[in-house]
């Protein structure tokens, strides 16, 4: 027998941090809310509160299996991968054609579980990435888009024009490191250009193994950018 | 051009039968109006108009290369 108690914004969310403490299912445990959330002028004016008890004798060991097997689960099988490539591929194709664009190519490759990477390779491939690589944003949501609603929700597609982001990510980490440097000499933070969310990932991920400087972000919706600013420094409160 | 918006918008909704593109033509610029079912104008549109956003970028792309201009136009 265990007893924890959790505070979070919602009672749903309390729940399952308490759940995740004690490292048991909800079923195996005893749930009573403490404090239902109250929402004052400013926000939380209070957090929702439960307490857990475990009845069971669930150890973690367990659950990390059945996390494992629910996994298992979850990831799609190769056969239906491959399926969801071709379609994809197929799409794209369609597209491409009606845009005008002769000589395409595409080549799917797997990375991640549950991501299909589709590289194209045709003419004229800088129209097709665009201003700031808009184009090919726009085309990567639209087949995302299109193959959820045809087919299995779970697959992600990443379209790639010529290894055009593989390129780009490194152009940005190269330029991370290098304001990482300066703001870890100067200890003045620096703000970078405004970036979309992948871009700002990149950023981000890239930097938070140096010591000497942390990163946040300001700003919203297209405006949003990064700011690189030395340890010790935190990120001020956002709205 | 229209084959790209027909093709885009029917893999788009749910009732595919229902999407009409019509397109005007004058001198080197083209207007396309495009038509769905009530119910799938959403699916269209997207949030905060991000989906025909992306639909107008490929469209830009398409104009691009034949060298005209191209503008869509979503009916209610």
């Amino acid at each position: 027998m265990k007893e924890v108690t959790k505070e979070a914004k919602t009672v749903e969310a309390a729940i399952v941090l308490a759940l995740k403490a004690l490292g048991c299912a909800r079923e195996e445990a005893e749930i009573e809310i403490v404090q239902e959330p109250i929402k004052g002028i400013f926000g939380m004016a209070k957090m929702a509160k439960v307490r857990a008890t475990s009845k069971g004798e669930s150890s973690p060991d367990e659950l990390k299996e059945e996390e494992t097997e629910r996994r298992q689960e979850e990831a799609v099988g190769k056969e239906e991968m491959q399926a969801a490539a071709q379609m994809a591929q197929n799409s794209i194709k369609y597209i491409l054609t009606q845009i005008g664009m002769q000589n395409i190519k595409i080549k799917t490759r797997e990375e991640e579980e549950n991501t299909v990477i589709l590289d194209i390779h045709c003419e004229s491939e800088g129209l097709l990435i665009g201003r700031h690589g808009q184009t090919l944003a726009s085309l990567q949501y639209l087949v995302n888009r299109i193959l959820h609603h045809k087919a299995n929700r779970m697959i992600r597609y990443v379209v790639d024009v010529g290894g055009y982001k593989t390129r780009h990510k490194t152009i940005l980490e190269k330029m991370a490191k290098r304001i990482a440097q300066k703001v870890a000499e100067t200890k003045e933070e620096e703000q970078l250009k405004a970036m979309s969310a992948y871009d700002r990932r990149i950023i981000h991920l890239c930097i938070k193994d140096n010591p000497d400087v942390v990163t946040y972000s300001l700003g919203e919706g297209n405006f949003r950018r990064v700011v690189i600013a030395p340890k010790g420094k935190t990120a001020p409160k956002e709205q | 051009m229209k084959q790209l918006i027909e093709y885009l918008a029917k893999s788009l909704v749910e009732n595919p039968e229902a999407v009409r593109v019509t397109e005007q033509r004058l001198n080197d610029s083209m207007v396309l109006e495009l038509k769905v079912a009530n119910e799938d104008l959403g699916r269209i549109i997207g949030q905060k108009g991000q989906t025909v956003k992306a639909i107008r970028q490929l469209l830009t792309a398409a104009a691009t290369k034949t060298k005209t201009k191209v503008s869509l136009i979503v009916q209610e």
